[in-house]
């Protein structure tokens, strides 16, 4: 036997447990928000409504369903906030329309309440936007309502309701392509759900908390790898790496110890030491061995292993190795962009800035001809710009281009890392115009300054600067500027010297040598002798330039 | 025929000189930081500027309110007691749910006030983009208009509202979801500055990329000069967010490129600074109908 009979203080009940389930799930329902503006409050929003509107029914346990209801919905309009808040208040609002003159409703009138409740909604909104909370309402209530018979009960009713609801819910990125870019569904929808969820539980006398919500889509596509699939990827395997007193005697411990074997079983390593915490990211075919091997020294605060065949491509690191294996070719997009650079960081970094391959450009393995060629293969673009980035890769890049014949291949004139970092910064396609964007590329290269600093090799004098050996030298194209014992001392009069005081930016992409100290020196420079320029720090993690200083 | 209150909201950014020159009233958000909530008083009633974007220099976030229900009663009320008509021009919907909000709080205000129409506008805009907006239609009530009318003629001239605003960087643009931008601006830029305005739907918007704080300024003025129209009988309106010396230099150039009919120059308030940040600046005017679509 159910309740065939919505009364006043068993609505204030049903209520007060969805507020209770709404108020636990906030946060959840929070990191859900990405429409329509994605700053994550669409949770707490909906709760401080509910929870106005509960505070205007305290203590009326004794009024009738349609005094409740309506005091119920003019606390929740006063305290309605965002968007979400207003909507769900304006849901009671109608609801408690519905129910007007009425001590108690049945079922039917019940459904026709919240029917009620969704057209008032919808009626506040200027441009309703379906995928929203407002879909989830109205075909929930649709659905719900037209199921009910004269044998309906409170219960089975509101079972259906909750079902029908999460369901709608679970379509929401279909209707609205932001959530499903995202990989999410509807915040405000699982808000509602919670809600009524938690009135669910309340109806069953159960006001425990459990998840019948999946709140990620899934959002890996496991296409890319299947049973006659062979291995060709590896494993981009990061993990944070505690370090115990117990394995390892800290203050004698070098991040070397790691890096020299992680460069043995994988590439694309990046690992650095913060305290007595390990940052670990490799590419490896074995992840394993990776583990095992790096256990011998703490343990894992948090791992994470993707198969690089099915992972999402933004994350790919593309070295030279990993493009021999090429990828299926599917449709061409409009354009691409090809770049060299040599340390992870700056790898990152442009990756960042919109290049689609970064090919490994590690002095001594200047990329090759067919290295273009292969990179061209996986950019698969109408148009591929290239950025070779040295004066000495320019040549094989434009014979890349001569001989490849899928793609229009446009070699820019980047000597060096400045060079490509400034063009890369001002890329953008909407202009649509390969000559235009051509044009800006090379515009963007005038003008910007690139100095290195590195160890010299022997003594001599250049440029009528003298060296010594193992003394940093610093340098620009290819003239001697600079040259000091001190790592950070080369880097200043590296900076005076190419006009520091007239730039706006200076970009400094550290080498893997350089210690936080001589960072903080860096920084401290600036902030003392040239505040107007503006300091951006990568931490580039290449070997042999300690520090690549781009001035613009 | 019943007189009209024209009133905005705190994203309006007019300062209490103008509000009273052209008699418009506004409806306060909240922002929320350390703990607190305030009115988003354009007046700077409950801290300085400095305060507010020294705040946001730390590292804090800022966060923000619509308009609550109860401040837009309050408000319409006021005025329909008094038998006026409103026209409540507000922050593009793109970025706040307010004028949803009014026209919800309006329905039933109606109801009592059987005489009284309240009109809700989406300004498509924010800032001075805005408070322009509010401005014109001050002046068009100045001019005899009813509510209906003035209604229609700011609903026609909305996207011809001209916004250049440049940013250090997007960041705070990105954390607080009120931009809509391509992949090209998404990464760290490393020094290259976005020029932002308002598209054809209220979004905010980047379309180009300047080399540097001087060089984007410089942009603003030129892209604001090739879009204005008839510059000679308006008001150019210079927003900033704490960076005073950056408006006194964009002031300079306008007067120097653009002759117009006068200059009005505010920091930009709670709201709009909360959500674009410290060192944003930008110039405003009617120009160019809007057809860009981010």
């Amino acid at each position: 036997m159910g309740t065939a009979q919505l009364q006043g203080k068993k609505f204030i009940e049903l209520v007060t447990g969805g507020a209770a389930n709404l108020q636990a799930n906030v946060s959840i329902v929070n990191d859900l928000n990405v429409f329509p503006i994605p700053d994550g409050d669409t949770g707490d929003n909906m709760s401080l409504t509910m929870a106005g509107g509960i505070q205007a029914i305290e203590g009326c346990s004794e009024g009738s369903l349609s005094e409740i209801s309506e005091k119920l919905a003019q606390g929740m309009l006063l305290c309605a906030r965002g968007n979400s808040g207003v909507i769900l208040s304006q849901l009671f609002a109608g609801l408690a329309k519905g129910f007007h003159g009425l001590d108690a409703a049945n079922i039917k009138t019940v459904g026709f309440a919240i029917r009620s409740g969704v057209r008032r909604a919808y009626e506040s909104v200027m441009k309703p936007t379906e995928g929203t909370m407002l879909t989830v309402a109205r075909e929930a209530a649709d659905q719900a309502c037209a199921d009910i018979t004269p044998e309906s009960t409170l219960e089975s009713f509101l079972g259906e309701y909750l079902t029908e609801m999460n369901a709608s819910l679970q379509r929401t990125p279909e209707l609205l392509s932001v959530l499903k870019e995202a990989g999410v569904i509807d915040s405000g929808g699982a808000g509602l759900v919670y809600l009524i969820d938690g009135m669910n539980r309340s109806l069953h006398g159960r006001t425990e908390k459990t998840d019948n919500i999946t709140t990620k889509q899934k959002s890996t596509d496991t296409r890319g790898f299947n049973e006659n699939s062979v291995m060709k990827f590896g494993y981009c395997t990061e993990f944070l790496l505690q370090l115990q007193t117990c394995k390892v005697n800290l203050s004698s411990f070098s991040i070397k110890t790691i890096t020299n074997y992680l460069d043995t079983v994988g590439d694309s390593v990046v690992a650095f030491q913060t305290g007595s915490i390990v940052k670990v990211h490799v590419h490896t075919m074995t992840p394993g061995s990776v583990l095992g091997f790096c256990q011998k020294y703490g343990e894992f605060l948090s791992v994470k292993i993707d198969n690089m065949a099915i992972q999402h491509n933004d994350s790919i690191v593309q070295n030279r190795f990993e493009i021999s294996d090429g990828v299926p070719p599917q449709k061409q997009k409009q354009f691409g962009v090809v770049t060299v650079a040599s340390g992870a960081g700056v790898q990152e970094a442009f990756r960042n800035l919109g290049a689609d391959v970064v090919i490994d450009g590690r002095d001594g393995k200047n990329p090759s001809t067919e290295d273009f060629m292969k990179a061209f293969d996986v950019v698969n673009a109408e148009t591929v710009f290239v950025l070779p980035n040295n004066s000495d890769i320019i040549m094989a890049a434009r014979q890349a281009a001569e001989l490849y014949t899928k793609s229009d291949i446009r070699v820019l004139e980047s000597r060096n890392i400045g060079d490509g970092y400034a063009a890369l910064s001002m890329l953008s396609f909407d202009s649509g115009n390969v000559n235009e964007i051509t044009d800006t590329l090379n515009q963007a290269m005038n003008g910007v300054v690139t100095g290195l600093v590195t160890t010299s090799t022997r003594d001599a004098t250049l440029n009528g600067v003298t060296i010594h050996e193992h003394d940093y030298i610093g340098f620009s194209e290819k003239n001697m500027i600079a040259s000091s014992p001190s790592k950070t001392d080369t880097a200043r009069i590296l900076l005076e010297k190419l006009g520091i005081s007239q730039k706006q930016v200076l970009i400094v992409i550290y080498g893997i040598d350089v210690t936080e100290e001589e960072k903080r020196m860096v920084r401290r420079y600036m902030t003392e002798h040239h505040s107007k320029v503006e300091l951006f720090e990568i931490d580039g993690g290449q070997d042999i330039y300690s520090f690549m200083l781009i001035l613009e | 025929m019943r007189p009209v209150k024209i009133i905005t909201d705190s994203c309006s950014d007019l300062g209490g000189d103008i509000r009273k020159q052209y008699d418009i009233a506004y409806a306060r958000m909240n922002t929320e930081y350390d703990g607190k909530e305030l009115p988003a008083s354009l007046d700077w009633e409950y801290y300085t500027p400095k305060e507010l974007y020294d705040v946001m220099r730390a590292g804090n976030r800022v966060l923000t309110t619509q308009v609550p229900v109860d401040e837009f009663t309050n408000i319409f009320t006021e005025y329909l007691e008094k038998g006026f008509d409103i026209v409540y021009i507000g922050c593009s919907t793109k970025q706040s749910g307010s004028v949803n909000t009014a026209a919800v709080v309006a329905k039933p205000l109606l109801e009592k006030y059987l005489d009284g129409r309240i009109f809700c506008i989406d300004s498509y805009n924010a800032c001075f983009g805005e408070g322009m907006l509010a401005v014109q239609a001050a002046e068009y009530r100045d001019a005899g208009m009813d509510a209906q009318t003035i209604a229609d003629h700011i609903t026609a001239v909305r996207n011809d509202v001209n916004e250049y605003v440049t940013v250090n960087s997007l960041d705070t643009l990105k954390r607080a979801g009120r931009v809509k931008a391509s992949s090209a601006f998404l990464g760290n830029m490393f020094g290259v500055k976005p020029i932002l305005i308002s598209d054809v739907n209220g979004d905010q918007t980047p379309i180009k990329k300047v080399k540097g704080r001087q060089a984007s300024m410089d942009e603003l003025v030129k892209l604001l000069k090739e879009s204005i129209i008839r510059p000679e009988n308006q008001r150019i309106y210079i927003a900033h967010a704490d960076c005073i010396d950056d408006a006194e230099y964009l002031k300079s150039l306008v007067e120097k490129e653009i002759p117009c009919k006068e200059i009005y120059m505010n920091y930009i308030g709670p709201i709009i600074g909360a959500s674009i940040g410290p060192s944003a600046v930008g110039v405003f005017g009617f120009g160019k109908t809007v057809e860009f679509e981010a």
